[in-house]
């Protein structure tokens, strides 16, 4: 049947959501024309592509069917959003989403059959986040730092000679191989052997392998990699020090232990079974609590310490970029900084260009100071290993945060947003501190906000900060009660909002604004409201100090679009003189001449005002 | 990029597709929508990318195989042509959607795939070559319009209400209605009225998923 004929003109997917969500909106009826007129009544064909753009964005890619269009496209735009919110398939676009956010996603979760692909579940946090959020639960765990201890069960790998045998049997077949590995190994730790005979590569490789070739997923290799009390001591020491723990024997035990345990855990996921997932509700969670693992590993993405590594002369930096970049959308663009009056001579901490990204990237890279060579933590060692296999004292290494005497703390690290007013930083020692630090700072769930908005409308789709601003605020709110909620409530705002709607979006065009801006000639949104938060209190219409009113647009003799700015004598200024001064007053170290005057912006505000008008400058 | 609007996109598309047929065609018809290009749109979308390509394939259109890929058409090397038609990549920690900007190599390589499908999708009418894909099964919606299109060109399989089968199990509501109007124009119009279904089919299917609004985000 023709869903098309079906549908009922009526008032549809209009202005009411936004009112009710507190939505603001600036485009008054959607969806617009692909040619960016206005439509005040969609045709029963826009409506039925904004019910399969929803069904898309809400069920990993998947369209609405006919049986859908016919019975949604009458309806309102939340009701259409509701419906799809209460798919289960709306958990994987969440797993997907927390992919994206951390910077992780893959081309594909899932195998082309269906199943679930384990070489693309590589972070705990993302999967153990969108479980949460399927059942109702904190969905917000995606920024804490405990996670649960618990990998996934998927499906064994067969390799040749194996093709006809149940799952079971790999199992039993790979568990006999790693069994009689440590029971020569064994042996050899009982009976004395060299160093040199222990950190041979062939040692413990079936071992090591275990967890992945029976389908326990990456994470956990590295997991097991890493444990502390047991094989970490021997492999990377070993392999990289050429150093073997004493207790040889009990080293081994613990790896027999290991092994023996991840092979019930198995059985266990194949007893249930479901070693082959197909939606995120079928992945067996498996406690690891019993594997008494240790280290940084478990709170991180198994990516982060291989990708992101640490070398003797970058000092954890890439891993504060990252972290920077992810959790807080601080891509870290060098826009000059104010220098601190008393400012510390420390790395590149000379030169202002330099200053202007290393403020907040090395106290940032202080939270990994202990974790050198792939992760691996030296907080017990003299000395720290670094990934290029360099080693330096930890004393000359931690002078790098090392807070100079009579400062109120010991360490210079933690999250900095100002580099001359200490009180809006936040200060921290540990990954522990770091982790608190993401989920307390309005930033992060901003950035998180943000992203979300990305992942639906594109990355390149421009947006009012006040709008996502006010999308922030009101999740922040939400998420105190229940974040999961809090999470759907914002799809919704997103799904239903102005540009979403916009059925052929321009990306240069901001179909959201501030609240209460909707109506008022203003300068281009995508500096608006950062003007309005740091500028107009001085700079506005009422009190135009220097003739500037950053809180207009007007154009200039020449016809050029540029903020209301007037010479001594009243006469409107060029656009390039206003804004190659901006561009001065936005970059210069000098605290008598640096906008905002005695004020401090964010770095995020400033890099935003920065380029825009760089790019402003060049074309009008 | 900046680059023309989907309007000028479109009418490269067609202009390619038409261009590539096998049989040489009759001048369009005098009477088809105008494709001038409506002026640069800043606007600058990424292809959807080959995973999001295939999912739509096979969520609209193909029900069996299970395994189902496009790049199946596009010989031993399918694999990698289609990583050229956007993936999302990266070192682990910061990927990001790589190769997905439109160019004419992507262009091509989507070209040659969708013209695969369509030729399969044309040996499902009874009396053509078995398709290259074993055990292709289209989804219900389709399935039932095939029998009608496959009788090319009775009046009935170039009838408005099959066409609009059609092209909502390849484009869906991804593209505005004034494309379908100008797809559905173009393949009633005189130039295929003396074509067999096994000649218009892969025409219709390539046109219909090389549509812009189809291949790119939105």
């Amino acid at each position: 049947m023709n869903v098309l004929k079906l549908v009922q003109p009526r008032l549809w997917f209009g202005m009411t959501l936004a009112a009710l969500l507190g939505c603001s909106t600036s485009v008054p009826s959607i969806p617009s024309s692909p040619s960016g007129s206005i439509t005040p009544e969609p045709s029963a064909w826009e409506r039925a592509q904004y019910v399969d753009k929803v069904a898309r964005a809400l069920r990993a890619g998947r369209g609405a069917d006919g049986a859908e269009l016919e019975a949604l496209t009458p309806l309102a735009a939340e009701s259409v959003v509701e419906h799809y919110l209460g798919d289960p398939a709306v958990a994987e676009t969440v797993l997907d989403f927390n992919f994206f956010f951390l910077g992780l996603k893959q081309r594909a979760l899932k195998k082309p059959n269906g199943e679930f692909d384990e070489a693309r579940l590589g972070s705990r946090r993302a999967i153990h986040s969108a479980r949460e959020f399927a059942r109702g639960g904190n969905y917000l765990s995606l920024l804490a730092f405990d996670q649960p201890l618990f990998q996934y069960a998927t499906a064994i790998e067969r390799r040749r000679g194996e093709e006809s045998m149940s799952e079971r049997e790999v199992l039993e077949r790979r568990y006999s191989t790693v069994k009689d590995d440590l029971r020569v190994w064994t042996q050899a730790a009982t009976t004395g052997v060299g160093p040199s005979q222990f950190c041979e590569p062939a040692f413990g490789r079936p071992f090591l392998d275990f967890p992945y070739v029976v389908g326990l997923g990456q994470d956990l290799a590295e997991e097991v990699f890493f444990d502390e009390q047991g094989y970490g001591m021997f492999f990377l020491p070993c392999r990289l020090f050429g150093r073997v723990p004493t207790d040889k024997v009990e080293a081994v035990r613990r790896m027999r232990v290991t092994a023996e345990l991840l092979y019930q855990l198995k059985l266990e996921a194949l007893s249930q079974g479901n070693a082959t997932p197909k939606r995120l509700a079928d992945l067996v969670e498996i406690p690891l609590d019993k594997l008494k693992l240790a280290g940084a590993t478990q709170r991180l993405d198994a990516a982060f310490f291989f990708e992101l590594v640490n070398s003797s002369t970058n000092y954890n930096r890439k891993r504060a970029a990252y972290i920077l970049e992810r959790y807080f959308c601080d891509d870290l663009k060098p826009v000059n900084v104010v220098l601190p009056s008393d400012h510390a001579t420390g790395a590149h901490g000379s030169d202002p260009s330099c200053f202007s990204c290393h403020y907040k990237l090395d106290p940032m890279a202080g939270f990994f100071r202990n974790l050198g060579v792939s992760g691996y933590d030296f907080s017990n060692a003299d000395s720290v290993t670094f990934d290029d296999l360099a080693e330096l004292p930890r004393d000359v290494y931690f002078s790098t945060w090392r807070s100079p005497d009579g400062a109120p703390r010991t360490w210079n690290v933690g999250y900095i947003r100002s580099s001359t007013d200490e009180s809006l930083n936040t200060y921290g020692e540990s990954l522990k501190d770091l982790f608190e630090i993401i989920q307390q700072a309005p930033e992060a769930k901003r950035c998180l906000v943000r992203r979300a908005f990305e992942y639906f409308n594109g990355q390149k789709q421009l947006v009012d900060p006040g709008h996502i601003d006010e999308l922030a605020k009101q999740f922040t709110e939400e998420a105190a009660v229940n974040s999961s909620l809090a999470l759907k409530k914002l799809f919704s705002r997103i799904l239903t909002g102005a540009t979403f709607r916009t059925l052929t979006p321009r990306s240069d065009v901001c179909y959201e604004v501030s609240p209460g801006e909707e109506n008022r000639a203003r300068p281009p949104c995508a500096v608006a409201f950062v003007l309005q938060q740091n500028c107009v209190g001085c700079h506005g219409a009422s009190g135009a100090q220097g003739g500037l009113d950053l809180s207009g647009w007007t154009r200039d003799a020449a016809g050029v679009a540029t903020f209301p700015h007037r010479d001594s004598s009243g006469s409107q200024l060029t656009a390039k003189d206003t804004f190659d001064r901006i561009i001065e007053r936005l970059t210069t170290n000098d605290v008598t001449r640096a906008m905002p005057f005695g004020k401090s912006i964010s770095a995020r505000d400033r890099e935003a005002l920065f380029l825009w008008a760089q790019e402003y400058q060049v074309t009008p | 990029m900046k680059y023309s609007s989907r309007a000028t996109c479109s009418a490269i598309a067609m202009c390619l597709f038409s261009a590539a047929c096998g049989k040489p065609m009759a001048p369009v018809d005098a009477g088809m929508p105008s494709f001038e290009p409506t002026g640069e749109d800043p606007r600058a979308s990424d292809l959807k990318g080959a995973v999001s390509l295939n999912q739509m394939l096979r969520s609209r259109l193909i029900q069996e195989p299970d395994d189902f890929d496009f790049a199946t058409y596009l010989g031993t090397s399918g694999t990698s042509l289609v990583e050229l038609t956007g993936v999302w990549d990266g070192v682990g920690v910061k990927n990001s959607f790589r190769s997905g900007q439109p160019n004419a190599l992507n262009f091509l390589i989507l070209k040659l795939a969708f013209h695969g499908l369509g030729r399969d999708i044309a040996a499902l009418c009874p009396g053509v070559d078995a398709p290259r894909v074993r055990g292709l099964k289209l989804t219900a919606e389709i399935s039932q319009k095939l029998p009608t299109l496959c009788k090319w060109p009775a009046e009935d399989a170039r009838s408005r209400e099959t066409l609009m089968a059609v092209w909502v199990a390849l484009a869906g509501y991804d593209a505005p209605e004034a494309e379908f109007e100008a797809w559905l124009l173009h393949f009633q119009s005189d130039v295929y009225r003396g074509a067999t279904a096994a000649q218009v089919i892969p025409k219709m299917v390539r046109s219909a998923l090389l549509n812009p609004y189809v291949l790119l985000q939105p």
